[in-house]
């Protein structure tokens, strides 16, 4: 008998969200499997089903006939209040039972703002939300995904974590785990057998041990770990497993199309880009592999889009001829291209008649910074003329809005550079209509959508203090006054969000119990605006006794030994704080592909990333 | 333009059961263009600017009802037998959907005038007697009137002459009626909206409700094909 009784579907807004069903999902017999992984996403189904890793990993594990991976998200506030007042369990999709039935629960951590949300989906099942709380090897927790490069913050919550990429880690941890149910270990014994696995860390095998003034001091590994723990990554990214399915969900989500996965890891080198650190090295997937990958998808989903995606696709080797090749036939078979992630700089003429072939929307650039010196602080390798020179092609490709991302906050800024955000989408604006051969009849407009920067671990910045939210307030107010024009649009991300995301990225262990504060005193769901609490996560801060501004605000020094320093990312600290010094003296690094500068993380790769 | 193009209009008669009843209109509609695609049978497409699979749904469903009688159009550019587009459609539905029968389309969907359902819910623990007391009492009278939301604001409206209900029956915990409602694009009479005019009536609002459609007629009480 499933857990949830048919009706209470019928209560709820959306119940497409949870009745399952969808095409190419997996329905198997409970009773032929041995292991039964509930594969959770803290965030709602529409969020959660755009993501590519969970696609990934899913199609993968249920390639083992012994495993049966299901889907789980985080209910809406109207379908959590229901399973809370008739006290029925969070449940997994396909088979409608409770998450407490299952043997692993595994959470993807793709935001740090998603982990109260991990809380809530563990309370909501039934199963401690504190590791030590549970004694069984059965809801074993575990968890994978970018922010897992510092799970220090929820270490209190998981068993044991997969830094890097899953498809090789996951299936080996979930091997073990088929032993130890044959074999009846405890879950101690388990951990202790994990923990051997090359990238597997179990928090309760490490120690930290702190400073008096609160910095970590060292970390003590204990039994069968070891330190450091190095990531894992795919080296053949042609080699590894890629669906030629993917699960096609009735409603409406975010990105709701194919996708094709290109490469992992970017050439660029943005100081503050996390990603562009911890997803080195670069690998690509070639072209051969994407088309074969590219036709499976749109014949199994019958998706009228598909996405080419990556952190930066127009650096991508064989784009072109790839483009080609899809443009041969995606046409013919009634299927868009979209091409997201394009840089300025190398966004040719004939890139943009390709990919325009097919259908016009908005374009998107991240100019990221609005001075020259600013763009090179942080190792934005792209000058005023390229956005201008990009743009003025956009628009005579007849495209009439453009969006430009920014930030403020960013380490040296200062008033100029804030102001030079709205100054460079003036000068978009003024390119416009200086255009003889501008769209006839149409305005422009151009929208900057401004992030505060969040300093991130793994990069050149993490050792940079976040500014205060007074500080990004009084910026925005700059930003504002500067503005004279209507044809621009300014939006930017609120301060509080970017402070809390600041304060967990780069949080210790102490966080834990002020996460587990904030969640008892009802915060949810914080990455989005109408549940975010932040006044209730301040609240918590003080009753913990953990200064926030100790982790958001403070400048590290290079010789502190962070509490994400339990790993091997690959890139050498060296490397990193070579990185630093060169941003505060506004020098640039070239690209990878131009110029190999040594960052380490090849070591990984076994040679060089470009011949 | 359009009579340059030699196409094949097709009519598709499908259920929807299960699960597949919390999937919305709109939802079923994106469903479907997906899957006719999967199909790979050459389907005629729009000529706008945005190219896309034609497809026209004759009655929409609400959310969370069953149906048994439901129909799309669509157009081939290449004829194909009947039963082979059956066939290979059932091959790429979603869970809870199954293809009947196609046709050329022989009424156009603005005959529609009438729906049959078969609807049910659950007895509350209250009397018996009392609920289909008050059940018969409510649908007896002359004149049943209740709001019904429209385009332009709520407009109160008598259901009477526009629904035919049949005997209430009490079994297995459940009550259970069929219905046969005014349908179609001049007057809709929903199956809410009888449980709508039971509530103002007793007070009681029947919970657990589960409909299914069973057939679409004409103004001839002809079935829609």
């Amino acid at each position: 008998m499933p857990a949830i009784p048919e009706k209470i579907l019928s209560m709820v807004q959306k119940p497409a969200r949870y009745c399952g069903g969808e095409l190419n999902s997996v329905v198997k017999n409970k009773d032929e499997v041995s292991v039964r992984f509930a594969f959770c996403f803290p965030d709602l189904y529409e969020v959660g089903m755009s993501h590519l890793g969970m696609k990934i990993l899913y199609s993968l594990l249920n390639k083992d006939p012994e495993v049966w991976c299901e889907r789980v998200f985080a209910p809406d506030i109207d379908m959590e209040k229901i399973l809370r007042e008739r006290n029925l369990p969070l449940f997994a999709l396909e088979s409608r039972d409770s998450v407490g039935d299952f043997d692993m629960i595994g959470f993807t951590l793709q935001y740090e703002l998603s982990y109260t949300g991990i809380l809530n989906m563990l309370d909501l099942a039934g199963v401690p939300v504190r590791a030590e709380d549970r004694h069984e090897l059965k809801n074993l927790v575990v968890a994978g995904g970018p922010c897992s490069c510092n799970p220090e913050p929820i270490a209190d919550f998981i068993d044991l974590f997969m830094p890097g990429e899953g498809e090789e880690v996951l299936p080996e941890v979930v091997e073990l785990y088929k032993t130890a149910k044959k074999e009846g270990w405890s879950k101690k014994q388990y951990l202790l057998e994990a923990a051997k696995i090359n990238g597997v860390y179990v928090p309760s095998l490490i120690d930290v041990v702190y400073n008096d003034d609160g910095t970590v001091k060292k970390f003590v590994a204990k039994e069968t770990a070891t330190l450091p723990i190095t990531k894992r990554i795919i080296k053949d990214l042609d080699s590894v497993y890629y669906p030629d399915k993917f699960v096609v969900p009735f409603i409406d989500i975010v990105h709701d199309r194919s996708q094709l996965e290109l490469m992992r890891g970017c050439i660029r080198g943005c100081r503050f880009c996390q990603a562009g650190f911890i997803y080195r090295p670069v690998r690509e997937k070639h072209f051969d592999t994407l088309s074969k990958d590219a036709h499976n998808l749109c014949d199994s989903t019958g998706y009228e889009e598909l996405s080419l995606t990556s952190l930066s696709t127009s650096d991508y080797s064989e784009l072109e001829p790839l483009l080609d090749d899809l443009l041969e036939w995606t046409p013919k078979e009634h299927v868009n291209l979209a091409v997201p992630s394009l840089r300025v700089d190398n966004f040719s003429e004939s890139l943009l008649k390709k990919i325009s072939k097919v259908r016009k929307s908005g374009l998107t650039f991240a100019p990221e910074a609005g001075t020259q010196r600013m763009r090179d602080v942080i190792n934005k390798n792209v000058t005023e003329e390229e956005i201008m020179a990009t743009c003025q092609t956009a628009f005579e490709g007849g495209y009439t809005a453009v969006k430009l991302y920014f930030m403020i906050g960013l380490p040296t800024e200062t008033d100029d550079d804030v102001r030079g955000i709205v100054e460079t989408a003036q000068r978009v604006v003024d390119l416009f209509y200086h255009l003889p051969n501008k769209p006839k009849g149409k305005g422009v407009q151009v929208t900057c959508s401004v992030a505060s920067f969040v300093p991130k671990p793994f990069t050149p910045f993490q050792y940079e203090p976040q500014n205060s939210r007074e500080e990004l307030h009084r910026k925005q107010e700059v930003m504002r006054s500067a503005l004279h024009s209507r044809k621009i649009n300014l939006d930017w991300h609120d301060a509080e969000t970017s402070y809390l995301e600041a304060v967990l990225a780069r949080g210790d262990r102490k966080i834990g119990k002020v996460i587990e504060t904030a969640w008892r005193k009802g915060c949810n769901l914080d990455s989005w605006d109408e549940h975010f609490k932040f006044d209730v996560w301040m609240e918590s801060f003080a009753e913990c006794g953990i200064e926030p501004e100790f982790y958001a605000n403070r400048t590290r020094s290079y010789d502190e030994v962070m509490p994400w320093d339990i790993f091997d990312y690959a890139v050498t600290k060296k490397f990193i704080i070579n990185e630093n010094k060169k941003a505060h003296e506004s020098v640039t690094t070239p690209n990878c592909r131009l110029k190999c500068s040594g960052c380490g993380a090849n070591c990984l790769k076994g040679g060089a990333c470009f011949e | 333009m359009n009579d340059m193009i030699n196409f094949i209009d097709v009519r598709l008669f499908y259920t929807k059961t299960g699960s597949a009843k919390y999937i919305s209109h709109l939802d079923v509609m994106r469903a479907f263009q997906r899957a006719l695609k999967r199909s790979k049978i050459d389907f005629w497409y729009t000529e706008g600017f945005h190219p896309h699979l034609y497809l026209t749904f004759a009655l929409p469903l609400s959310l969370g009802y069953e149906s048994v009688a439901e129909s799309v159009d669509f157009r081939l550019i290449s004829p194909m037998p009947y039963e082979e587009i059956v066939h290979r459609i059932n091959a790429v539905l979603p869970v809870g959907f199954r293809a009947i029968a196609a046709c050329r389309p022989k009424m156009d969907a603005k005959r529609i005038r009438f729906a049959d359902y078969d609807i049910s819910f659950a007895a509350e623990e209250k009397d018996v007697e009392q609920t289909l007391a008050d059940w018969y009492r409510c649908f007896d009278r002359e004149e049943v009137t209740v709001l019904k939301k429209t385009k332009s604001g709520e407009k109160e409206i008598d259901i009477k002459p526009h629904i035919k209900l049949s005997k209430l029956e009490h079994k297995d915990g459940r009550y259970c009626f069929k219905a046969r409602l005014a349908s179609g694009v001049e007057l809709n009479i929903n199956p809410d909206l009888v449980f709508e005019a039971f509530k103002n009536f007793s007070g009681f609002k029947p919970e657990d409700i589960a409909v299914k459609r069973m057939a679409v007629y004409n103004e001839k009480m002809e079935k829609f094909r």
